[in-house]
């Protein structure tokens, strides 16, 4: 059982193929179902519950396309309290891109290059999943089409911003 | 641009999911992006104009922590 259909395989393989410049971690923050029956949970808590494992299996679709270049693991906060803490997650399920061997940025910058700063909340299925894939090739390449110009504004700042974008899959 | 500085964290955030986020900053169109929880950008907007977002974001947090 794959939630990728066969045609958009090949064109993903291919993709990550020619795109990945090296390994990409992918880190899934959810609330599990192990360990509670449906019934026990809260509505809200029970969507978040079900977002998670079908982005755990979408972004498990991923992985295996990858020729081992991405990697997924998955963080139950419910098993590990803590965990959504130390990476400063606060919304479920959520799956952080950063490179794997971190960078060279890791001096200089605050904690958050090495928790990853690209993050998806949410089901990152639909548009939203070839958006992942080309920021996990981005990632890895250490690139982006970003003009020279805003990139050295961006190597300018040093404070704390925090962008939220609003999508929906369609 | 949260790959060419540590200091950007970007989330992007499903709208459906996550109702009490979206009608905290009235998401009605997507996309929209809030830049540190005050400035807002609705619909696609071209690299220069988030770019601004975000100096204008960090000049009011360095404002702030005069």
């Amino acid at each position: 059982m794959t939630l990728v259909a066969e045609k958009d395989r090949v064109t993903i393989r291919d993709v990550l193929a020619r795109g990945l410049a090296s390994r990409v971690e992918l880190l899934l923050f959810t609330r599990s179902l192990a360990e509670h029956s449906p019934l026990d949970l809260s509505s809200a808590d029970r969507a978040e519950a079900l977002s998670g494992a079908e982005s755990q299996e979408l972004l498990a679709d991923l992985v295996a396309l990858s020729d081992g270049q991405l990697s997924l693991t998955v963080h139950d906060v419910v098993a590990d309290p803590d965990v959504a803490t130390r990476y400063n997650v606060s919304n479920l399920p959520t799956v952080v891109l950063r490179r794997a061997n971190g960078g060279d940025d890791s001096a200089v910058a605050p904690s958050e290059a090495e928790r990853g700063n690209v993050r998806f909340s949410g089901w990152p299925g639909g548009y939203e999943f070839s958006v992942l894939i080309a920021d996990a090739v981005d990632l890895s390449g250490a690139r982006t089409d970003l003009s020279p110009a805003t990139r050295e504004v961006l190597r300018t700042i040093r404070s704390r911003v925090h962008l939220q974008v609003f999508v929906t899959p369609t | 641009m949260a790959m060419e500085s540590p200091w950007i964290v970007a989330d992007v955030i499903e709208a459906n999911e996550f109702p009490e986020l979206s009608e905290r900053y009235v998401v009605t169109t997507v996309p929209k992006t809030i830049v540190n929880g005050r400035l807002q950008l609705v619909g696609p907007r071209p690299e220069a104009q988030l770019l601004g977002a975000i100096r204008e974001a960090v000049a009011r947090e360095t404002r702030d922590d005069v």
